[in-house]
């Protein structure tokens, strides 16, 4: 097993927000500012790590027959203890504005998708590994599109205001129709090099 | 029979393994997460009563729309009060700190502490631009302008958004009430 060649795959190959186009609720909603992707991007790719590989683990005593509600009760747990340590340890605007996104990881379809593919199948190292990529794949898709939002939204980027002029501010860009018009315009033109390098679009 | 039991004690023991887990970290983060909540309010407390030495939280009656209140000290002497109200925005509660000076009768200062409005347009309310027009606020019954507020009980809203400036004012006329009413008699 290739695990530079895994966390490439998660990150390039299969990324989950530009190709596999997955996870769009989240992605949608919490990319309003750049400091709220990234943590958004991290939380999801904590649970990532932990339910995969303990579900790998697991995953030769599990019974085929309750597979999913196992896999459900290990994701919840994982979302609800890092639920309880963001509270407790992090600055309380951002818990505010990730809001029900973070319970939501619960029912996030990368999860599903990687559990079901590839955890369920694999040994849980090389889980972890996949969860990674993925993880930090996802992570750099909220990035790219919360730092456009918010730089186009409210002139500024990681809250460093850098256009202070409000009227100068696209707010549609940190609503939702942005978020659209942001991930359309990105898998638009990430499609378009790929083509053009030999490879496949969607 | 098999059939059935195995899943049942498989699935049995992995939800009991994770209620274990929660259990110990809920009660590890439970001291943490009440502490993070009263050190947000106690700075918002702070900042909206500058002048006062020192903070304490008063016990508080029944009084709709307040939900804690603290009293700036100087020298032991009580010179002002650090309400938090609430009210109904565009899409939530709205949860502000309110701070009013016993001797100049005036308002010090608000902080939005927590709402759940439209961002860009209602959440524009937690810049200075708009919470600062709050400041030496007589204690009257204030409300929202379209724009040009020109009275001192007038307050101009911000980028149209009337609803949530509207909920803010409502918030700040409902901790000058209680001042009004129960806070005097604290004195």
């Amino acid at each position: 097993m290739n695990y530079f060649k895994l966390i490439k795959n998660g990150i390039v190959n299969q990324n989950p927000v530009f190709v596999q186009v997955m996870s769009l609720c989240p992605l949608l909603a919490v990319t309003t500012s750049a400091v709220n992707a990234i943590t958004m991007g991290l939380a999801t790719t904590a649970v990532l790590i932990c339910a995969c590989f303990a579900i790998s683990a697991v995953r030769k005593v599990i019974p085929s027959e309750i597979r999913i509600v196992v896999s459900v009760i290990i994701v919840a747990g994982f979302v609800t203890i890092l639920q309880l340590v963001m509270e407790a340890y992090l600055p309380p605007a951002i818990n505010e504005s990730l809001g029900i996104f973070i319970p939501l990881i619960v029912v996030n379809c990368i999860l599903f998708a990687r559990i079901e593919s590839f955890a369920s199948k694999n040994k849980p190292f090389a889980s972890a590994v996949d969860a990674l990529g993925m993880g930090l794949g996802f992570t750099l898709g909220l990035f790219v599109i919360g730092v456009i939002r918010e730089f186009f939204g409210s002139g500024a980027v990681f809250g460093i205001e850098l256009i202070s002029d409000t009227n100068s501010h696209m707010v549609i860009m940190v609503l939702a129709p942005g978020a659209f018009f942001t991930l359309g315009a990105l898998i638009m033109i990430i499609h378009s090099i790929r083509r053009r390098r030999g490879g496949v679009g969607v | 029979m098999k059939f059935v039991l195995k899943p049942a004690i498989v699935l049995f023991i992995v939800a009991s393994a994770t209620v274990i887990l929660l259990t110990f970290v809920h009660s590890a983060t439970l001291e943490p997460i009440a502490a993070q909540a009263r050190r947000m309010r106690e700075i918002a407390a702070i900042e909206v009563l500058p002048f006062a030495s020192m903070i304490e939280e008063v016990e508080l009656d029944d009084f709709d729309g307040i939900t804690n209140v603290f009293v700036g000290l100087n020298d032991g002497l009580v010179i002002g009060y650090a309400i938090e109200a609430y009210q109904l925005g565009y899409s939530g509660r709205i949860d502000i700190m309110v701070g009013i000076s016993v001797e100049s009768e005036q308002i010090t200062g608000i902080r939005i502490l927590r709402h759940t409005e439209t961002p860009g347009l209602g959440s524009l309310v937690t810049r200075e631009v708009f919470y600062g027009q709050f400041y030496e606020a007589p204690l009257m019954p204030l409300r929202v302008v379209r724009s040009g507020a020109d009275g001192a009980d007038e307050i101009n809203s911000i980028t149209g958004a009337t609803i949530t400036a509207v909920a803010v004012t409502e918030a700040v006329n409902r901790a000058i009430e209680w001042y009004s009413l129960i806070g005097g008699s604290l004195r």
